[in-house]
């Protein structure tokens, strides 16, 4: 216990206060500690009730010096004889007479019990004859025989189908699945596993209805964006990811290998056990635990893949590039071009000797390397488990500096759970911990708007660029500066060396609790967990000088070097107590939870003009002159995050066929002003297994049938921290009174207008479904609706500029998310043939109901797709979030006869300079002028449908999986290059369905040098349908252990995978699903974003 | 059944450990609590230097010079083909945007509400000196003033706000607005006190002054009575500044203020400092007056540093963008012109109305065919590298325009305020030059222009300092004598809307050929008399204020 206090003794304001009342309430654990001891050591049974009994007393009286030496004195004296009498024993098979090892052999009420060994054999010794052995086996029914006289039973173990007994997560306890009321979906580990994802969390694209996971690009080691039933507001819509009880900022630095479940709970009802954290929904993960009496299994998965890039964006080479230009300049009426005096070697490229630079080829590593190691421990005594878990995922990225690209994830995890003080085959006393360790480092490479991304850097250079100095001897500067074609085009590839190659980053995590759980009578369990998350580490960044173009240099060497720590903990603690009475059965758990978000460290500093010049030697040690103007440091840490909440559940059931469930949680944070902290947020939901019904049982196609209904209230209590105060900020006022530029006088002003009613988003769901088993339950069928409504969105909404500062957070906004899922699962086996389909499909409708200000606008920026184009998304009332804003346009111009057609209600030329060619916009309003009022929503980003499809099959050691996941319905805005203002940029192959000629396009515009209204305006010739169908994975794989059974493992699988082979889409870009958005509620804007990669790969699963 | 009665119990004594509410109280480490400020000489400092910044914006596009520039006829739209707002404030349209001005409405009322702060909180400030009470309190005036007068001369009618609060008003009247902007003036006259600014600490070069206060005063007398017609100003409070009160502080200021005319006219101006590196220089031995006291011509300035940045938002205004958007667009590197964003190139009928003996002629304007100005008149790219340049004339300002030099130690060509103090080495960042925006000779000449008795000597003053003879003073001959002294420093525009003269004079902005993008197109100004001259009011605010905020004439959609 002692490290688990020593923690507490961190946060003063505990320590204080409260260290007397800790004490006293882990006490009760020290004495059953000390009492364990005991027994292990003189290996004597002792029967622990009376005693506990009278510790009960003893706190009760509150004397617990006296109870303590009273239970050490009850130890000391009390000796339990233990009986045996004779062996039983037998085989264990399943149906196809397949002997099965490792299967639970216990005597029913006691925790005498056994495991059958490799060939399905046990023995175990009775007492009585009306003992009763029970046989169990994940994914088998549970089986019980009297013992009787029997000395051998066998015992054939049938598949467990409907795995209804199965118990999922469902936050601070557990429940069987088949009297949970809510929407909630529970993902196996091995389903995750044997996808092979670099994240856990693609795996569960396509298998989990009404949760939309997206990347955000693909980059390894970025996070991906998921919503569970649409996106909720416009602030933090993520969900909360609570891992073995802790909850953390995403899960992707868990190796799949280690999770044993991930449960999404999407209704309002179940997330509200998490109340302020859980407004948009709550991904609960459970890693891998060992099991009783299990022996120690050794898994050890390996796989190596290699990946290229799906699809090429098809940049023009020099001669193409050239052709365009030329068109384009001769469109705008240009002089003609002079090629010769501004491209170096135009002789080669005009005589086709040199196809100039594929910037994207220069950029690509050809066969990336992915790898991945994972060793797995798992056991248990009778009265210990464990697990302990080892991974490294090494994974060089698609797209990046060369020599400097990798992803690299380092991962350790120690689960144990020991039974402390057990009696009458029930653990009174129970502790354990979870405990990981992760290590990440990220390649570097910039993936955010048109100034900050290096693949649409590479996109855009101009193909006329060598990529190196002609005298590439030239050590300092090998790549080739900026020619006069295009001044203004700096080499992608040395600015991405320069900027990414000397860089390295180191990221630890820890993640982890230790708990007791005290069961002192039967069924209630009083459970005490304190768990921390803990994030450190540093990065370190060498820039060398380097000119690439007139306004692409830096004159001196920089050295940047950054750490950062954080740690949170979360002290909960509950009790739960189950109780059936005839058929009335009832399960309640209360609670207490407390967080606190502690230390927020972080340092930077960075400095030029470095001694030694090189990546090796760039610490700041090594650069030691202070000069202000290029000498940075910072440093800082957050005042942290409190959390206080008190919850409750209440379930209860009626022979387990009327089901009801009543959930309360207050929270308390300290994001907000006292008055307006606490919230409350409760839940009701009801479920009727209709198939119980005595009327049912003559409908013998109908397994299982279950309705349900819910309704409930979340919160989302994350905004930026002090929006309720008025305070000075020194932020961006300083200025620069007398002689010397360089003496800077700092400002202050109030920061903002203070919103002290500063409150909770709320989101209110009513959710309803059914789950449905037919055909003897080889068909599952799940059905849910919903209707969310996230109110007092947390918004800064705009307010007057007169007002002259900030404007405060304000509870402002309202989205309602409606939709239906659907999941789909059959399950059939013809002879040793098994096979399995899960079809998911899943619909969602987003509209923004409220914005409390006149306009009913939140506006995007400006300047996404090009610099000189206006703001082209929006969250607007009566729209879905994040809607593109724009032109319709009504094809393009063919002759001077439709350029004589397109004209205002007053017969006029819409625009004087109008030719064939220009785009024809759609006057809405028809008032005879083309202007914002003529903009509608001409795109929308949310997908309106998400399914997936999966089939699995297994035939005599062979495995076949292929998994497929889609969207439709939603639009994306892309735009490789600055059309608005960059008429040298390079094009990608897209250019040639341009109009050059009547009948050549009815949709894309001609091609112009000038700026022109055709691509600055905003229009439906940027946005694209981009509905796709993505084959995520086919592995085939096979056990060898079929073919060598007398191998001494358990398995010996080999398999093949392969992953985005093939994905079906209209949408023209490189990859379709753009998780991109220059804001968090943007999304689907397409500036050429890391594509996700298609990878072959090879594998191999080994169990000991 | 007795065991459950433990239940509560346990429960009671394992859970609920209470923590109060401290547990949620937190503390803002980074930022000072509003109700605990304004109190000492310190904070007021930091709250007036808060609002200094305000001078100047963020958007370089929209700096209030640069803008004032493109609207009058001495400079056209240029810049880049999707440098919307330029062209935009050349024809006064609004087609990039209805909220394309926003910025600089957004920076006046920044300052604005940071001078609210100061003035409301202004009494529970404890100073020891009575005089440096007085010149807080008047700078806090001036700039409130300054913000206002800004305000009026660019959006017409504005909401008038005097207390530092969150309010919807409607737009105030003309009178209102210059009531208040003459009363702050007043009072930053009269509390201010009359130092001489050869006896001003240099460390105070950047501060309003009582002379910078009696300037501005003048001149939103003369914008105010000239553009509404009016012969004085009646103040809020009762009472009214008249032209005789303006006169006497014009004459006052140029008699103590120590302020005056450099003896060459370009020595002000970085070019001077060029010298060998720069034929028109070295020809003229001009020798650069520099921005560290030396110079009692400017009286009041922006101040600028080496500390612009792009991140974070808004540092960018801490480097004078002025000079980065009107420099030469994307050129090559021709001493002593360095690259920028190619705003506002001159009109070449400016160029000509100058008599060729005004040294401000060269002294003020590039001719890029003339050989005396550099690498520019051989090695010149029409449209700038990049092709994209617009509306180029081949002349292009010279008092705000990046002066870059080969540096004395590595040769590099850099500027030359990143040679005398340091920063980045990075020609969107490293200019720093003062933006002035009082002149002693533009007080000389609204004096004259107000009828002081020395008219026809301050008249002269000017004229002479610009290599001229002396001519009888009167109206026209001050408007022309100040379009020359005055030209590209932000006052031509304000000079014709009180003048009427601004239709007269855009419309007449033409029968010459521009280059767009290298390509040679006729030119004309426009002018839309229905806005009486007037930039929109964003259009977010109009929506904002729920129907309060009505549009200006001519911008209602």
């Amino acid at each position: 216990m002692a490290p688990q206090l020593g923690a507490f003794f961190y946060e003063k304001c505990i320590f204080d206060k409260h260290i007397s009342p800790l004490i006293e309430q882990f006490l009760p654990l020290l004495i059953l500690f000390n009492a364990y001891i005991y027994r292990t050591n003189s290996n004597n049974k002792i029967n622990l009730r009376p005693m506990i009994s009278d510790l009960f007393k003893q706190l009760n009286q509150r004397n617990f010096i006296r109870s303590h030496l009273f239970l050490i004195l009850l130890l000391a004296f009390q000796v339990a004889a233990f009986a045996q009498g004779r062996m039983v024993s037998g085989t264990v098979t399943d149906a196809s007479n397949e002997p099965l090892p490792g299967v639970n052999v216990l005597i029913k009420g006691t925790t005498v019990g056994t495991i059958t060994d490799i060939n399905g054999k046990y023995s175990i010794g009775v007492s009585k004859t009306n003992d009763i052995l029970v046989f169990s086996f994940i994914g088998y029914n549970e089986h019980s025989v009297v013992v009787d006289n029997n000395a051998v039973i066998d015992v054939i173990l049938k598949e467990d189908i409907l795995q209804l007994n199965e118990v999922v997560a469902i936050g601070y306890g557990v429940q069987k699945k088949k009297l949970s009321t809510g929407a909630t979906l529970n993902v196996k580990g091995e389903d995750i596993q044997k996808l092979n994802t670099t994240r856990p969390i693609d795996a569960l694209q396509g298998l989990s209805p009404g949760v939309s996971i997206q990347q955000s690009n693909g980059l390894p080691g970025s996070e991906a964006r998921v919503y569970i039933r649409g996106i909720g507001t416009i602030g933090h819509a993520k969900p909360l990811y609570v891992i073995d009880g802790v909850s953390a900022d995403n899960i992707d630095h868990i190796a799949p290998s280690e999770i044993e479940s991930i449960d999404i709970l999407k209704d309002a009802a179940s997330a509200a056990i998490y109340g302020s954290r859980a407004a948009n929904g709550v991904i609960l993960v459970t890693t891998k635990r060992g099991s009783k009496n299990q022996k120690p299994m050794i898994s050890y998965d390996f796989y190596n893949g290699w990946q290229s890039v799906y699809k090429d964006p098809g940049l023009l080479n020099a001669q193409q590039y050239r052709d365009i230009v030329v068109e384009a300049n001769e469109n705008s009426g240009g002089k003609p071009l002079d090629f010769v005096k501004t491209v170096p070697n135009w002789d080669k490229i005009e005589s086709g000797e040199w196809k100039g630079t594929n910037w994207f080829d220069e950029m690509l590593t050809d066969n990336a390397q992915v790898q991945n190691h994972s060793l797995s421990i798992i056991g248990g005594s009778e009265r210990s488990t464990y697990s302990m878990g080892f991974g490294y995922h090494d994974e060089v990225s698609i797209l990046g500096p060369q020599g400097n690209n990798k992803y690299k994830r380092l991962s350790a995890r120690l689960n144990s759970e020991h039974i402390v003080i057990q009696s009458d085959g029930r653990s009174i006393l129970k502790v354990g911990e979870n405990l990981s360790y992760t290590n990440t480092k990220n390649p570097t490479f910039r993936t955010g708007n048109i100034y900050w991304n290096d693949l649409h850097n590479a996109l855009v250079a101009n193909p006329f660029l060598p990529m190196y100095a002609e005298d590439e001897t030239d050590k300092a500067y090998p790549y080739h500066y900026a020619i006069a074609w295009n001044s203004a085009d700096v080499n992608p590839i040395a600015l991405l060396e320069y900027n990414g190659k000397y860089n390295t980053n180191s990221n630890n995590s820890i993640l982890g609790n230790v708990y007791a759980e005290l069961e002192p009578i039967k069924n209630l369990k009083l459970r005490s967990s304190y768990g921390i998350t803990a994030g450190f580490g540093s990065s370190r960044q060498f820039t060398p000088p380097y000119e690439l173009a007139t306004r692409t240099v830096v004159a001196q060497d920089q050295v940047t070097q950054r750490m950062y720590q954080n740690f949170t903990w979360t002290w909960t603690n509950t009790a739960s107590y189950s109780k059936s009475i005839g058929s009335h059965n009832l399960t309640a758990v209360v609670g207490n939870e407390m967080m606190r978000n502690s230390v927020n460290l972080q340092l930077s500093g960075k400095n030029e003009k470095s001694l030694f010049g090189d990546f090796e030697h760039a610490y700041l040690y090594n650069v030691t002159a202070i000069d202000p103007t290029y000498t940075t440091l910072s440093g800082r840490d957050d005042y942290g995050e409190s959390l206080m909440s008190y919850f409750g559940r209440l379930s209860y059931d009626i022979n387990e066929t009327y089901l009801f469930t009543a959930v309360l949680r207050a929270d308390g944070s300290s994001n907000f002003d006292e008055g307006h902290r606490w919230g409350t947020f409760p839940s009701l939901s009801a479920g009727w297994v209709v198939s119980n019904e005595s009327f049912m049982q003559n409908v013998p196609f109908i397994n299982f049938l279950k309705v349900r209904a819910s309704w409930g209230e979340n919160g989302n209590k994350n905004i930026d921290k002090f929006q309720y105060l008025s305070s000075l900020s020194y932020d961006v006022a300083a200025y620069y009174f007398g002689p010397d530029k360089t003496i800077q006088s700092n400002g202050a002003y109030p920061a903002r207008l203070p919103n002290p009613n500063v409150s909770w988003e709320t989101s209110e769901q009513i959710s309803a479904g059914f789950d449905l088993h037919i055909v003897d339950s080889r068909l599952q069928l799940v059905f849910d609706w919903y209707q969310k409504n996230t109110r007092d969105w947390l918004v800064l909404a705009p307010a007057l500029a007169t007002n002259g500062t900030a404007a405060p957070y304000i509870n402002g906004g309202e989205v309602r998310n409606q939709g239906v899922e659907l999941a789909l699962n059959w399950n059939d086996k013809i002879g040793d043939f098994r096979y399995g389909v899960n079809a998911t499909v899943s619909n969602n409708k987003n509209e923004v109901v409220e914005i409390k200000n006149d306009e009913k606008i939140i506006h995007g920026p400006a300047n996404v797709l090009s610099q000189g184009t206006g703001e082209m998304f929006r969250a607007q009332v009566g729209y879905p979030i994040g809607y593109f804003w724009g032109y319709e346009t009504d094809g393009v111009m063919q002759n001077e006869a439709e350029v004589a057609a397109y004209v205002t209600p007053e017969n006029e030329l819409y625009f004087k300079d109008q030719v064939p060619g220009d785009l024809r916009f759609v006057d809405q309003n028809k008032d005879g002028k083309i202007n914002d009022d003529d903009k509608v929503m001409i795109g929308d980003p949310n997908p309106d449908f998400i399914f997936g499809l999966q089939f699995t099959a297994d035939y005599k050691g062979f495995s076949f999986l292929i998994n497929a996941n889609g969207k439709a319905g939603h639009q994306i805005a892309k735009s490789y290059r600055s059309f608005a203002d960059s008429p040298r940029q390079n094009y990608t192959k897209d250019v040639y369905n341009r109009w050059h000629g009547e009948g050549t396009s009815d949709r894309y515009p001609r091609l112009t040098f000038k700026t022109h209204r055709n691509m600055t305006n905003i229009s439906d010739i940027y946005i694209e349908d981009a509905d796709f169908l993505r084959i995520g994975n086919i592995t085939l794989g096979y056990d060898f252990k079929q073919l060598l059974k007398r191998l001494p493992i358990e398995q010996l699988r080999l398999y093949v995978t392969a992953r985005n082979i093939l994905t079906l889409t209209n949408y023209s870009g490189m990859d379709p699903e753009v998780g991109y958005g220059p804001t968090p509620w943007a999304s689907g804007i397409d500036l050429g974003l890391f594509p996700s990669s298609k990878t072959y790969m090879i594998g191999v699963n080994v169990k000991f | 059944m007795k065991k459950l009665l433990y239940i509560p119990l346990i429960a009671a004594a394992f859970i609920f450990q209470s923590c109060g509410e401290e547990f949620l109280d937190s503390k803002n480490l980074y930022e000072k609590l509003d109700v605990d400020y304004y109190k000492t000489p310190q904070d007021i400092t930091e709250a007036l230097t808060a609002v200094y910044s305000c001078l100047a914006t963020d958007a370089g596009n929209q700096n209030m010079t640069l803008m004032a520039n493109i609207l009058s006829d001495d400079c056209l739209g240029g810049g880049g083909q999707a440098d919307y707002l330029f062209h935009d404030l050349d024809r006064f349209a609004t087609e990039a945007g209805e909220n394309q001005f926003k910025e600089c409405w957004e920076t006046a009322y920044r300052g604005i509400f940071r001078a609210n702060m100061i003035i409301y909180r202004f009494d529970q400030a404890e100073y020891k000196d009575e005089v440096e009470r007085n010149q807080a309190l008047g700078e806090a005036y001036f700039l409130r003033a300054y913000f206002y007068m800004k305000l009026g001369q660019f959006f017409g009618n504005v909401p008038l706000i005097t207390k530092p609060e969150p309010v919807n008003y409607p737009k105030a009247s003309a009178d209102e607005i210059f009531g208040q902007v003459a009363s702050d003036f007043k009072k930053a006259i009269e509390l201010m006190a009359p130092t001489k600014f050869q006896n001003i600490p240099v460390e105070r070069l950047g501060h309003a002054t009582k002379w910078a206060a009696q300037g501005m005063m003048a001149r939103a007398f003369l914008f105010y009575t000239g553009k509404y017609n009016k012969t004085e100003i009646s103040l809020p409070e009762g009472g009214s500044v008249t032209k005789d009160q303006v006169v006497a502080w014009l004459d006052d200021c140029i008699a103590n203020s120590g302020h005056g005319l450099l003896p060459d006219f370009r020595n002000q101006w970085p070019y001077a400092y060029a010298g060998e590196h720069y034929p028109y220089a070295k020809n003229n031995n001009l020798q650069w007056v520099g921005e560290e006291g030396g110079n009692n011509e400017t009286v009041f300035a922006v101040k600028y540093s080496p500390y612009g940045n792009f991140n974070p938002a808004g540092v960018l205004s801490y480097c004078n963008q002025l000079v980065l958007y009107c420099a030469l667009r994307e050129q090559p590197s021709l001493i002593p012109w360095g690259n920028g964003w190619g705003a506002g190139p001159v009109n070449p009928l400016l160029w000509q109305s100058f008599e060729d003996n005004d040294v401000r002629k060269k002294g003020s304007i590039i001719d890029i065919t003339d050989p005396e100005e550099g690498d520019v008149s051989e090695e010149y790219i029409w449209g700038g590298q990049n092709a994209n340049g617009v509306e180029e004339t081949g002349f292009a300002q010279k008092k705000y325009t990046p002066i870059t030099i080969p540096h004395p130690e590595t040769g590099a060509v850099v500027s030359m305020f990143y040679i005398l103090y340091g920063g980045q080495n990075n020609m969107q960042l490293w200019s720093m030059q003062d933006e002035i925006l009082l002149r002693f000779p533009d007080i000389l000449l609204m004096a004259a222009e107000l009828g002081s008795a020395n008219a026809q000597t301050y008249f002269d003053r000017v004229r002479t300092r610009a290599g001229l003879a002396s001519k009888p003073v009167s109206l026209d001959a001050i408007k022309l004598e100040r379009r020359h002294e005055l030209a590209f420093e932000g006052v031509r525009w304000f000079d014709l809307l009180r003048w009427h003269e601004e239709e007269a004079a855009l419309t007449a902005v033409k029968n010459f050929n521009v280059k767009n993008i290298g390509i040679e197109e006729p030119y004309t100004g426009i002018y839309r008399s229905e806005t009486n001259g007037f930039l929109p009011i964003p259009e977010s605010e109009i929506l904002l204020s729920e129907g309060v905020l009505e549009q200006n004439p001519g911008w209602i959609k």
